[in-house]
């Protein structure tokens, strides 16, 4: 028996037409230029979603850092009642001095074309303390918040700090206000 | 016979490509918000601990001290609240009158530890606040699942002898500190005067009555509550930027979104095109500022073209003079030069002939007159050397336009 299929047929639709080699090669570049588009699109977005998240991690857990340590103090020092300083000057619950200050980021403002600073918090232990000769460790610095542009702190009364503090990124400016009150204002033991 | 080709297999990849696309994109969005939401466990977990600590001492103000319910012995109990839950426990401390509060709180599978010691203190004037807290700490993350009690109790005393040792030594300090005359003084006296430090006035710094002012960054466009409680419709920041042509002085190509330069300063030349068309003032195509002016000079370049024009209407209108036939257009336009300005404003409405006007631009004219004269102080008063952004420019427009 003779086996008989269409393979001469079958060969002769192997190839493809030039209709459909424009057609498809039209339709694959309308879809890629899509895709490209979609993704380039979605791309810028992630990025600023990203710098917009990186900021809001540094803003927020400087908020707490900081929100925590104004709740574990005793006393304000700096600012005085009403004032609207740039510095904040605590005891803390051990009645040793917590100070807070901006320090300049030098690389991060020579990439940015402005002031950045950092919020550093210095702890200035009573105990080593020395009023008639003053020193403090540079190594002891914590970094609280960066992308610093502005940050003042007002004592609304004398339990309560509020803070408003400005943030440059690359793309956008972010600013918060808050309120942190003490915890640890009763008298010692 | 019908050729099958590859064209249903190609649109099917790209089907699935682009659903694969799409699913990606809502899975980065997914764990973007639960980044988010894990930033602000803290502050959930601290007002979990607020709530419980009121709870505790709510159990003092109905019962009164004799009748505490830890005074037998300790109350420990647990509960869920706002998502969390807290596990409580209320002790007396060895010290009379004087009790402890462990308050460990689970949020999101995490723990954070609040700790209070406190000391009751019956006040007939204050009967609302039973207790002075003595002592407190917060320990977040990973510390927070101490279930150590007896130790944070030992802690808090060794914290509480430490602070005794430096009481008077801190308070000596602070009463010096904070009679300083300026901050560079407060850091120099702490030895925390550090290379670095933002430039720092001699003076203490100035006594805010109010809202510390949100400087540098200037309201976007008005909420709409704004105009649904005045009861007055106030045009977008887009609809007044159509309305004072404003793309010819932003172009497109170079200002996409003008919202992104409301922080940076209004130049005089920028504001005499504003009041201009603010008052609607004729643009005239001779430009006697060029013959008043040294430093404005004829040109085609278009944006320069534009300012050209409006200064000299401004200037034909009596509302710029310039100081020593020069009009310094590039410089900053500062308040006390904005008080000038508004002065010519109300002389220019004050000279304007009624009969020359509809009804609608003497009402519009009215309104500018009122808010020229109440902002005159403010400007002459308050930081007058300092200088205007675009913000404060396109803010008067909001105002003004409608």
């Amino acid at each position: 028996m003779q086996l008989i299929y269409n393979k001469p047929e079958y060969r002769q639709n192997v190839g493809f037409t030039l209709v459909e080699i424009l057609f498809t090669t039209i339709l694959v570049a309308l879809l890629g230029t899509s895709i490209f588009t979609l993704s380039s699109g979605a791309n810028k977005t992630q990025i600023k979603a990203t710098e917009d998240l990186q900021m809001q991690a540094n803003i927020l857990t400087g908020q707490n850092e900081l929100l925590r340590n104004i709740r574990e103090s005793r006393n304000i020092v700096v600012p005085r009642p009403g004032e609207n300083s740039p510095i904040l000057c605590m005891i803390d619950k051990t009645n040793d001095f917590r100070v807070f200050l901006p320090i300049k980021d030098e690389p991060l403002s020579q990439k940015m074309g402005y002031p950045v600073y950092k919020l550093a918090l210095c702890n200035q232990e009573m105990k080593t303390f020395n009023i008639d000769n003053p020193a403090f460790d540079k190594s002891k610095l914590k970094t609280i918040f960066t992308n610093l542009k502005k940050i003042n702190f007002w004592l609304t009364n004398p339990n309560t700090i509020t803070v408003t503090a400005f943030f440059g990124a690359q793309q956008r400016e972010f600013q918060i206000i808050f309120d942190g009150a003490l915890m640890n204002a009763g008298e010692h033991e | 016979m019908q050729k099958k080709g590859y064209i249903f297999p190609a649109v099917l990849m790209a089907t699935l490509a682009i659903g694969l696309f799409i699913v990606t994109l809502s899975q980065l969005q997914k764990s973007t918000k639960a980044q988010f939401k894990h930033l602000n466990e803290y502050q959930r977990a601290f007002n979990i601990a607020c709530s419980a600590l009121v709870e505790a001492l709510a159990d003092l103000q109905t019962k009164q001290w004799n009748n505490r319910s830890f005074k037998n012995s300790p109350v420990v109990y647990t509960k869920e609240i706002y998502g969390g839950q807290f596990n409580l426990k209320a002790e007396n401390h060895s010290v009379e009158n004087v009790f402890n509060v462990v308050i460990r709180v689970k949020y999101s599978e995490k723990y954070f530890l609040f700790y209070w010691r406190l000391k009751y203190v019956p006040d007939l004037i204050d009967f609302t606040t039973l207790t002075i807290p003595l002592y407190h700490t917060q320990f977040p993350g990973a510390k927070g699942d101490s279930s150590d009690f007896d130790g944070l109790n030992a802690k808090a005393d060794k914290d509480l002898e430490k602070a005794s040792e430096n009481y008077i030594k801190v308070h000596k300090i602070a009463e010096i500190v904070n009679n300083k005359d300026s901050l560079n003084e407060v850091l120099q006296t702490l030895g925390v005067k550090l290379p670095g430090l933002p430039e720092l006035s001699d003076n203490r710094p100035p006594i805010v009555t109010g809202l510390p002012p949100f400087e540098n960054l200037k309201p976007r466009d008005l909420p709409d509550i704004i105009s649904q409680t005045k009861g007055i419709s106030k045009p977008s920041l887009k609809e007044v930027i159509e309305k004072f042509r404003l793309p010819e002085i932003y172009p497109p190509t170079k200002v996409p979104d003008i919202r992104e330069i409301l922080t940076i300063p209004l130049t005089r030349f920028e504001l005499a095109v504003y009041v201009v068309r603010l008052l609607e003032i004729p643009e005239i195509s001779d430009l006697p500022a060029i013959e008043n002016f040294n430093d404005i000079t004829p040109t085609e370049e278009p944006i320069q073209k534009t300012f050209n024009t409006a200064v000299s209407s401004a200037f034909e209108n009596g509302l710029v003079q310039g100081w020593k036939n020069t009009f310094f257009g590039k410089e900053v336009m500062v308040r006390e030069h904005m008080a000038i300005l508004l002065r010519n404003v109300i002389t220019y409405i004050d000279n304007f002939s009624p009969n020359a006007a509809t009804t609608e631009q003497l009402n519009k004219f009215q309104r500018i007159r009122s808010w020229a004269g109440s902002k005159i102080p403010e400007y002459e008063k308050i930081n007058p050397t300092s200088g205007l952004s675009v913000g404060d420019g396109l803010e008067m427009l909001l105002e003004l336009s409608m």
